[in-house]
């Protein structure tokens, strides 16, 4: 008698189980535009270089708010100009690999080459294999930014090496219009997001232009930010995270003030790490220790003496992540000399 | 309670006996307290030392008896049935149940909340969980020098909040 309920009370709950799982299924079915993420990331690409538009977005993390006022001109060459609307005023026009910011209140601009940045809205860009080899695309449903609709689409990472993202992307234009970059329990760690969006098709380049016209007595420093080959050459990490890729290597003053050291930054199209890597002191009388740190804003830090070095990790990556980065680089005899 | 007792408890004399007693009393009897009070008193003027509020005590106890009691019901123990066994058969074939059900549950809950993540990353009052620093033994301006050099260069650096005061490139 009770064997007979038990078994009815094991088959009950197998057929509930079943049934929760098919639903499960169900409800994440990959809607059409999403059949085919490649093109619908190439269409969001492609909406981010060629649309027009003028609004106000916020970056926010943790209890941090900055808002900045936006223009984007895509007639002809491809413009983007930022100005801060809280805090000390500082304007940003870039255009392809040049990034010009300027500081009114110190009197000095800041001109950066070599590098693209990535900034907010701006963070699909090509080749966009390198988003699908990492992350995989689910759409979580429609929500409302800006007073626009938009697909809320997740990039949860292939591993557990970095962090899911969630994008809320444009239903009439496939611009981004908010993105998420989500710790591993799912709460927001950093979001950009638009609170004012404008389609305007008659920007021209002229409302562009910077707003500050007598800069003849401004300072001016220019950044080479151009990748170039290893120049410590002994570096080896064995286990760097797949997709990670290798965009720009400086040699830079160490913070401890001996000497210099490398900085070399690396991005899997989502998120970045930098890795700095600076000769111990020989005549320490203690060793360095292992310090690790999770920081604001998805940051992390780990630092290790390693072989005769002291390597730090920075990333936007998990604290697990950025450990495993620096315990499996390695030095070749050479580098060591 | 006995004036020695007090000056006992004051020197740190008093046996373990005496001082619980000590303690129950001080809570209900505010002669004590001002007996505890007097004492102090005469001791910081036979040390010569500046006096600054000897009533402190007592001005603590009269706020705290303005504040509401908070009652909290306690946790049922927990009874141990040792009656055999027919029912741990039983007692399996729910806990399968239970473990299928909360699954469920999970599944379903787990689906809506990327939806209410939506909602809650739109929410500009929501704040994520304070970040927990598991070993803090380095030097906070070395940690701070590391992460402005980082986020300079970062491609996707906010760069209206970067601060490049910080850290020279000296070299490509």
């Amino acid at each position: 008698m009770i064997r007979d309920l038990i078994i009815k009370i094991i088959s009950c709950s197998i057929l509930i189980l079943t049934s929760s799982v098919s639903r499960a299924t169900d409800l994440q079915k990959t809607p059409d535009f999403l059949s085919d993420p490649k093109a619908y990331l190439e269409s969001v690409n492609h909406a981010l270089k060629h649309l027009n538009y003028e609004g106000v977005f916020v970056v926010q993390h943790e209890n941090k708010m900055l808002a900045s006022k936006i223009l984007h001109c895509a007639n002809g060459q491809e413009i983007t100009k930022i100005n801060t609307l809280d805090g000390l005023p500082r304007e940003i026009i870039t255009s392809g690999d040049t990034v010009k910011s300027f500081f009114p209140a110190y009197h000095s601009i800041r001109l950066e080459q070599g590098q693209v940045r990535r900034l907010f809205p701006n963070l699909i860009t090509e080749p966009i294999d390198d988003y699908l080899g990492n992350y995989t695309l689910s759409y979580l449903g429609d929500d409302r930014v800006a007073t626009r609709s938009c697909h809320v689409i997740e990039f949860s990472p292939k591993d557990n090496l970095r962090y899911p993202h969630v994008f809320c992307i444009d239903n009439a234009t496939n611009l981004v219009l908010r993105t998420s970059t989500l710790s591993m329990n799912n709460e927001p760690l950093i979001t950009s997001f638009f609170t004012e969006l404008k389609l305007d098709n008659n920007l021209v380049h002229s409302q562009l232009s910077p707003s500050y016209k007598d800069t003849k007595d401004w300072q001016v420093e220019n950044v080479n930010l151009e990748n170039t080959n290893n120049m410590h050459l002994g570096i080896a990490i064995t286990q760097l995270p797949s997709g990670f890729k290798k965009i720009s290597e400086f040699s830079r003053k160490s913070p401890h003030g001996k000497g210099n050291m490398v900085h070399q930054m690396y991005s899997d199209s989502l998120s970045s790490f930098s890795i700095f890597i600076e000769d111990s002191d020989p005549d320490a009388k203690t060793k360095q220790l292992i310090v690790s740190k999770i920081l604001q804003n998805s940051l992390s830090f780990y630092s290790a003496e390693i072989d005769h070095h002291i390597v730090t990790v920075v990333g936007d990556l998990p604290i697990n992540s950025v450990k495993d980065i620096v315990s499996s680089v390695s030095f070749s005899r050479s580098s060591n000399q | 309670m006995k004036t020695e007792n007090i000056s006992a408890f004051m020197d740190n004399e008093a046996d373990l006996q005496v001082e619980k007693e000590m303690l129950s009393t001080w809570k209900t009897d505010s002669s004590v307290r001002d007996k505890w009070n007097e004492y102090h008193l005469i001791s910081e003027i036979i040390k010569e030392r500046e006096v600054h509020d000897f009533k402190l005590t007592n001005k603590i106890f009269d706020a705290l008896a303005d504040e509401p009691t908070i009652f909290v019901p306690k946790k049922n123990q927990v009874t141990v049935n040792k009656e055999p066994s027919i029912n741990k058969w039983v007692a399996i074939a729910a806990a399968v149940f239970v473990v299928v059900i909360s699954t469920q549950t999970f599944k379903q809950s787990s689906f809506r909340f990327g939806n209410n993540q939506i909602a809650q990353s739109n929410d500009l009052n929501s704040v994520p969980a304070a970040p927990n620093n598991s070993i803090a033994s380095v030097n906070s301006n070395d940690v701070n020098s590391y992460v402005n050099l980082h986020r300079q260069l970062s491609p996707f650096t906010d760069i209206q909040t970067v601060d490049y005061k910080s850290g020279v490139v000296v070299s490509k």
